[in-house]
């Protein structure tokens, strides 16, 4: 699959300054190459501690059927029951007819007992990925509750041994899993966390997720850069459609090229990354390239799009403002000012929240995320887009406080359109 | 990439968007540097041969020299040195086993190579030595049996040129997904590095099975020269050879 690249940036430094940002698109080609289904695999991983007995269990139940449904014949999957370990129920299979009706049949079957330790189950997935065919990698991970019974460390060495190999999209339903748990699983493996308030959402949402992953066609993607001697990287940032650093994620290839892993795309699918270069300084007048940025995959390296920087007296092109690199940093700075708000708020600290909160509100605004502002007034009451003047309402639901917090890292772009969100 | 940067003294190439490739900088732009050769778009002959060269060709009609990617020898700025002291190139004994390696090793490991930055081959082949010491290391490791089986007997030949070269699963270089695909390979594994006096060195990615040259694995940031002929381990069973290509070995 090939990539085209774009960059947005005002290349105009005045003297003496650094400093270089720059947008990048990448939008993959709409390809006519068939996804070959044997190179997917997908494993889905349900949580049957005791938790989830009842109403969770049995939405699970039908959620891992119609995920099983999505899985295209001649694809690889299998099913691993979660609790205090890890066991393979569906053993890694080729999806047809008879395989999907025997997997449905046995996920039927579940019932729940024990703890949650997930670092048992990441464990497990990354052994079964191994024995899989080279491919793209993907996993679905549901809890509902509070990774127990393992040490901070011990979870951390199991996503740290998982990185590279496959991708997880973390669900968490109901309200008693840690945000902060499931982020970083899918951060460090380049997928996504959301909420399922209510156990009756995860059916649709499991669909959703398989559907997506099903449609990916190339895996192990990654954006090539090449940066000047004496330059620093100050961060590279996946910024649509949701936000990711990738900075601490890059592998040398030589002295000046790192590349940085974005997993797996789909046809047509487009992102948008945010780089921040600091270059050694030049003379006026004088112009210097500041990266090279292309994408990497299946053995071939994209077309390659130029970050540049020169370095001007004239304040007219210094001032201006690129509207790209303005709106995602206005968009940084609002998920920034929500988890500020929402620390504030599990602390008691009401007025902190409230300034912190009605600042999101304005940037919203400013920024046209509809979506991150209709989560916004689930938690306040606006009097003031525009200045950001709120209130907290005095009752605020524990999901729609977390759907706040998983989603206001996902973005839009600067028409204020919005992509489909992975 | 021929043209020498200069500017402030840098040692950088110029590629074919214009910028310098070390310090990306325009030479020539606004103040011509005196004394640069001619791009390689407009050099009438083959930096390699000499032979005369049609305008547009990629590639030299008489030695198959790569205009556009390879490092050329006319070019009169070294490389800049790597950034670790390095002995010169030692002769590699192959590890353990295997097929020999006697046809060049000989006349040519007495001295650096004076063979110029042109392209080399990478045999790849199946290594049944190093695979068992890979079981072996797995079962003192895991306490199980190592779930990767030997593929048997498998050869290639991949041509390689240009400064770096990246060995791993999908890499442009050297890509090690192809059959007989060594699952115990990283995306980025290792790359070979091309060194001023035209071979090749390698150096470990941080992969997460170690590049192995003789029974050594390669140390973080250290940067290994390979011989002539000379072979190193990477993977559960894969073994990588350089010679210098045809033509390199005819110039």
């Amino acid at each position: 699959m090939g990539f085209t690249l774009s960059v947005a940036q005002n290349e105009y430094l005045p003297q003496g300054a650094t400093e270089v940002h720059a947008i990048v698109t990448v939008v993959a080609d709409e390809d006519t190459e068939v996804t070959s289904a044997d190179k997917l695999t997908e494993i889905i991983i349900i949580d049957v501690s005791t938790s989830m007995e009842g109403e969770r269990l049995d939405q699970a139940r039908i959620a891992g059927a119609t995920a099983i449904d999505q899985i295209t014949d001649g694809a690889r999957f299998a099913v691993i029951a979660g609790n205090h370990q890890a066991t393979v129920v569906v053993p890694m299979s080729r999806a047809d007819a008879a395989t999907k009706t025997s997997a449905k049949d046995i996920v039927g079957r579940l019932h729940a007992t024990g703890g949650t330790v997930i670092g048992a189950w990441l464990r497990k997935a990354d052994e079964l990925f191994a024995a899989a065919h080279d491919g793209i990698n993907h996993a679905l991970l549901l809890t509902d509750g509070k990774d127990e019974g393992e040490a901070r460390q011990a979870l951390l060495r199991a996503i740290g041994g998982c990185e590279g190999h496959f991708a997880c999209d973390c669900r968490g339903v109901g309200t008693d899993w840690i945000i902060e748990e499931l982020s970083t699983i899918s951060s460090a493996l380049l997928g996504t966390v959301d909420i399922i308030p209510s156990p009756a959402g995860m059916p649709a949402e499991f669909a959703r997720i398989i559907d997506r992953a099903m449609s990916k066609n190339v895996g192990d993607v990654w954006l090539h850069l090449w940066t000047p001697k004496g330059s620093r990287l100050g961060y590279v940032k996946q910024v649509y459609p949701i936000e990711g650093d990738l900075t601490g994620m890059g592998v040398a290839v030589t002295e000046l090229i790192s590349e940085y892993p974005t997993g797996a795309w789909s046809p047509g699918e487009s992102r948008d990354y945010h780089l921040c270069l600091q270059v050694p300084p030049s003379r006026v007048g004088e112009e210097r390239l500041a990266g090279r940025v292309s994408i990497a995959s299946s053995g071939t390296v994209s077309q390659t799009t130029l970050v540049r920087a020169i370095w001007t007296g004239d304040d007219s092109l210094t001032a201006r403002i690129c509207p790209e690199v303005a709106h995602y940093t206005g968009q940084a700075d609002l998920a920034e000012a929500i988890a500020g708000g929402l620390d504030a708020l599990k602390s008691g600290d009401a007025s902190t929240a409230t300034v912190k909160l009605g600042r999101a509100v304005a940037l919203a605004t400013e920024v046209n995320n509809s979506q991150t502002l209709k989560l916004l007034q689930k938690v306040v009451e606006v009097v003031d887009y525009r200045t950001g003047t709120v209130q907290l309402r005095p009752e605020i639901a524990k999901a729609d406080q977390m759907a706040l917090e998983t989603r206001r890292t996902v973005t839009v772009r600067v028409s204020g359109d919005r992509g489909e969100v992975p | 990439m021929s043209l020498a940067c200069g500017i402030d003294g840098c040692g950088g190439q110029v590629a074919s968007d214009g910028f310098c490739d070390t310090c990306g900088r325009q030479p020539g732009a606004p103040e011509p540097t005196s004394g640069a050769p001619s791009p390689t778009g407009a050099g009438p002959t083959c930096p390699r041969c000499g032979s005369s060269r049609d305008p547009g060709a990629s590639f030299c009609e008489a030695c198959g020299f790569d205009f556009l990617n390879a490092s050329t020898p006319s070019t009169p700025v070294a490389r800049p040195a790597p950034s670790t002291q390095e002995p010169p190139p030692e002769p590699m004994s192959p590890a353990g086993g295997g097929n020999p390696q006697g046809a060049h090793g000989g006349s040519r490991t007495a001295s650096p190579d004076p063979v110029p930055a042109a392209d080399w081959q990478a045999t790849v082949t199946t290594d049944a030595v190093w695979y068992a010491r890979f079981c072996e290391t797995w079962r003192s490791a895991h306490g199980d049996d190592c779930p990767i089986r030997f593929p048997g007997d498998h050869e290639r030949s991949v041509r390689i040129s240009g400064p770096v070269v990246v060995i791993g699963r999908h890499a442009a270089g050297i890509d090690l997904a192809d059959e007989p695909n060594d699952p115990a390979v990283s995306h980025r594994h290792a790359s070979l590095v091309l060194q001023p006096e035209g071979t090749y060195a390698v150096t470990d990615l941080d992969s997460s099975n170690g590049t192995y040259v003789g029974s050594e694995p390669i140390a973080k940031g250290q940067t290994v020269p390979i011989a002539p002929g000379g072979s190193f381990n990477v993977g559960a069973f894969t073994r990588i050879t350089l010679e210098p290509g045809v033509s390199a070995r005819e110039a």
